[in-house]
């Protein structure tokens, strides 16, 4: 998810060529409180105007008491996907901003339930409520880490060098909470845009968390968080194979799938299909090759 | 390229002055005291620009060698104009070195006049400098000999009702400019006031305000301007330029009257400017000035004695009406005002 | 149609790359002037002048004059910058008409 600053019009415009899977349009944190209206604006403008093909649209709104009331508005009428929170804490949290979206919906006959929403968690209550908040609506399609506040509030600072253990917590209680729901998990942002290594390194740590993806700051870190979670060639092939596999013995009207003497069952066919999705998504892979 | 544009404390942090000057210096230019918000451009760690301003006029502008190329000073530019904006002003100043003229151009700005090749000054507005000088012609009044004045009054005195009441009686009609920026202990709208009443006997007299297009010597920025050189000169010649080629024109003047001050180094080159770039088109007429008590009377006196609470001498140096204001109770804040202060 | 009154200036948008800035003020009874500065004034100047007086007639602005200068935008920076400028020229930020802006900007 590449962060964009809404109030840069160059970056609106080029947005998706960059080749990230979804643009988060950022009317928060890096937008000065002089510029909030008028990059809501622009935004506003921009998505109801610009293809963005493929790329999700996503945008992070100002808390309800600092005009995200309407950020919502603006975005729900402009044809937003997904409406990120931030600084989520609660389940009350969503639902209230909930209340807003399907206010907004309602007004301009969009459908009902049709912008989803993401949660970022960027503090202590947040993480202990993730749960909670991961099960709190049914438009809630991901929940995210913020760790630059979370740390903040937590008294200590980001040490991405010694493995950012003061984050392993949090990370760890987020995914949990995101697989236990069936929703996605996205991990924060690596700041350094410079370091490509630990950026890398990062992100495998994430990948083996069960992590779904990465926050990106700056195009250049796209490329290496995609091919961290590209599978790999062997990946997919072991994917394709299992997918012959259970064509094979559906043609047969057999019930047990088997491949190279292992038993198929349904974590291993949801894996492959995942894989499969990730690569296509990758573009390193199109059904029927 | 990752900027960030952060506000430098250069008035109440050390380091950020050090790394302020550090950069002005590299960049050919100087600091200037007279600012009131000034930022830095960022690239990482790095100071590569940096842009002031003191009221609605920019200042003390630097990129450094390796940014030059548009980017960093529209981003600075911007954000500048954006808090100009903020503080309410509606429209923007820079003086600059002509070599910098096109960046600015290319950022909307329009330039009003120039001094050869050692400064430009330009604006940005909606109603700018254009309307300034329509409203200008609008008050135009028929004449054969038609002359102009312009002075700061800080308060009127006796000295300038004289050279008022000169210029009015060797002319036809006389315009009076007063300076409009709020720099002086007698606020804009009170020297004006006190401008008016003290000629309101004199029938052929106009008064009109300088908006922002002629700033005293404590305004002009000079940052990029050799160290000492003429900045008087320079400062005088573009005042000069713009009542010769501007404001005369649009009224029909003819002559300028101003007040000699042989005490007064930076007076006679100031005066000596505008001869030169008068030339043959505009006359100027230097006036001697008026005495009291064997002095010269000046503004600067009055307010000296303001200090010293020498009132019955006061009486002696301004009108009657500027003595009524005086002694009002908002003359007398005044007048608390400038005995507070050291200078 | 939404209806904009100018009561004071004011000033959206930057000077960057890919922006527009506009700077509006009033200008009672004349109607719209507009005084552009773009670097693509031959290609495009007409179309920007076209989306600026587009816009201002839909947000039902009769009188301003407008000081702007183009660094490449889009049409739809030019309108967004343009909605942005009225809105804080008419003091109107805090009280934003979605369905307003909804009925004409399609």
């Amino acid at each position: 998810m590449m962060f964009v600053p809404a109030s840069n019009a160059g970056m609106l415009r080029d947005a998706y060529i960059y080749g990230a899977d979804s643009i988060m349009f950022d009317l928060e944190d890096s937008i000065s409180l002089k510029e909030k209206d008028t990059s809501r604006f622009l935004v506003y403008q921009a998505v109801k105007t610009i293809d963005y093909g493929n790329t999700e649209t996503v945008v992070r709104i100002n808390g309800l008491d600092m005009g995200g009331v309407d950020d919502v508005h603006a975005m729900v009428r402009a044809g937003i996907q997904v409406i990120r929170l931030p600084k989520t804490e609660t389940a009350q949290d969503v639902l209230d901003t909930e209340a807003v979206i399907e206010e907004a919906e309602r007004q301009c006959g969009r459908e009902i339930g049709s912008t989803k929403m993401m949660a970022a968690i960027e503090g202590p209550v947040g993480v202990l409520n993730a749960l909670s908040i991961a099960k709190s609506s049914k438009r809630l399609i991901g929940i995210a880490l913020g760790a630059e506040d979370y740390v903040t509030s937590m008294k200590t600072k980001r040490y991405p060098e010694r493995n950012s253990d003061e984050i392993f917590f949090a990370r760890s209680m987020i995914v949990h909470a995101a697989r236990a729901v069936g929703i996605a998990a996205l991990d924060t942002v690596f700041s350094d845009v410079n370091d490509s290594d630990t950026l890398r390194k990062e992100t495998e740590f994430i990948r083996q968390l069960g992590f779904d993806g990465k926050s990106v700051i700056n195009p250049r870190q796209i490329p290496i968080v995609n091919s961290v979670f590209t599978p790999t060639e062997k990946e997919i092939k072991n994917a394709i194979d299992i997918m012959h596999a259970i064509e094979d013995a559906e043609a047969k009207g057999s019930g047990v799938i088997a491949l190279n003497g292992k038993m198929i069952d349904k974590p291993i066919v949801e894996r492959a299909l995942r894989t499969l999705a990730l690569a296509e998504a990758a573009g390193v892979y199109k059904k029927g090759e | 390229m990752d900027f960030s544009i952060v506000r430098l404390w250069v008035k109440r942090s050390k380091k950020d002055r050090e790394e302020w000057e550090n950069l002005l210096h590299r960049s050919g230019i100087r600091s200037e005291e007279l600012v009131e918000y000034t930022v830095g451009v960022y690239d990482g760690e790095k100071l590569v620009a940096t842009g002031s301003r003191y009221k609605n006029v920019l200042k003390c502008l630097a990129v450094s060698r390796e940014y030059t190329g548009g980017e960093v000073i529209s981003a600075l530019v911007s954000h500048l104009m954006a808090d100009v904006f903020d503080e309410g002003y509606a429209s923007i100043y820079v003086y600059t070195k002509p070599e910098s003229v096109l960046s600015f151009l290319y950022l909307g700005f329009k330039e009003i006049e120039r001094v050869e090749d050692k400064l430009v000054f330009l604006e940005k507005a909606a109603h700018g400098f254009d309307d300034f000088l329509e409203n200008l012609r609008k008050k135009k009044v028929d004449g054969e000999r038609i002359a102009g004045i312009v002075m700061n009054a800080n308060p009127f005195t006796k000295g300038h009702q004289y050279l008022i009441e000169k210029a009015a009686k060797e002319n036809d009609v006389l315009h009076v400019f007063v300076l409009s920026e709020e720099m002086s202990v007698f606020p804009t709208r009170v020297r004006i006031e006190l401008v008016r009443k003290g000629t309101a006997h004199l029938n052929n007299v106009h008064i009109h305000e300088t908006g922002d297009y002629m700033v005293s010597s404590k305004t002009f920025p000079s940052y990029f301007l050799k160290e000492d050189s003429e900045v008087t000169e320079i400062q005088a010649s573009l005042d000069a330029r713009i009542f010769k080629e501007h404001i005369a024109p649009a009224l029909g003047i003819v002559k300028r009257y101003v007040g000699e001050e042989p005490l007064s180094f930076a007076t006679n080159i100031y005066n000596g400017a505008l001869k030169k770039v008068f030339g043959d088109s505009l006359s100027l007429v230097i006036i001697p000035r008026k005495e009291a008590d064997g002095k010269v009377i000046s503004a600067s006196r009055v307010r000296a004695y303001m200090k010293e609470d020498r009132v019955k001498e006061l009486e002696n140096l301004v009108p009657e009406t500027t003595f009524e204001y005086l002694l009002s109770p908002e003359g007398i804040e005044i007048k608390k005002q400038i005995q507070k202060r050291s200078d | 149609m939404q209806k904009f009154n100018i009561e004071k200036q004011a000033i959206a948008g930057t000077l960057e790359s890919s922006d527009l800035q506009i700077i509006i003020d009033k200008n009672d009874g004349k109607g719209i002037e507009i005084e552009l500065k773009s670097s693509v004034e031959n290609q495009y100047g007409r179309r920007i002048r076209e989306v600026l007086r587009s816009t201002l007639a839909n947000l039902g602005v009769d009188d301003a004059k407008l000081t702007v200068v183009d660094k490449g935008a889009l049409d739809c920076t030019i309108i967004a910058r343009t909605i942005a400028v009225v809105h804080r020229a008419a003091d109107a930020t805090k009280k934003i008409d979605w369905e307003g802006l909804e009925s004409w900007n399609v």
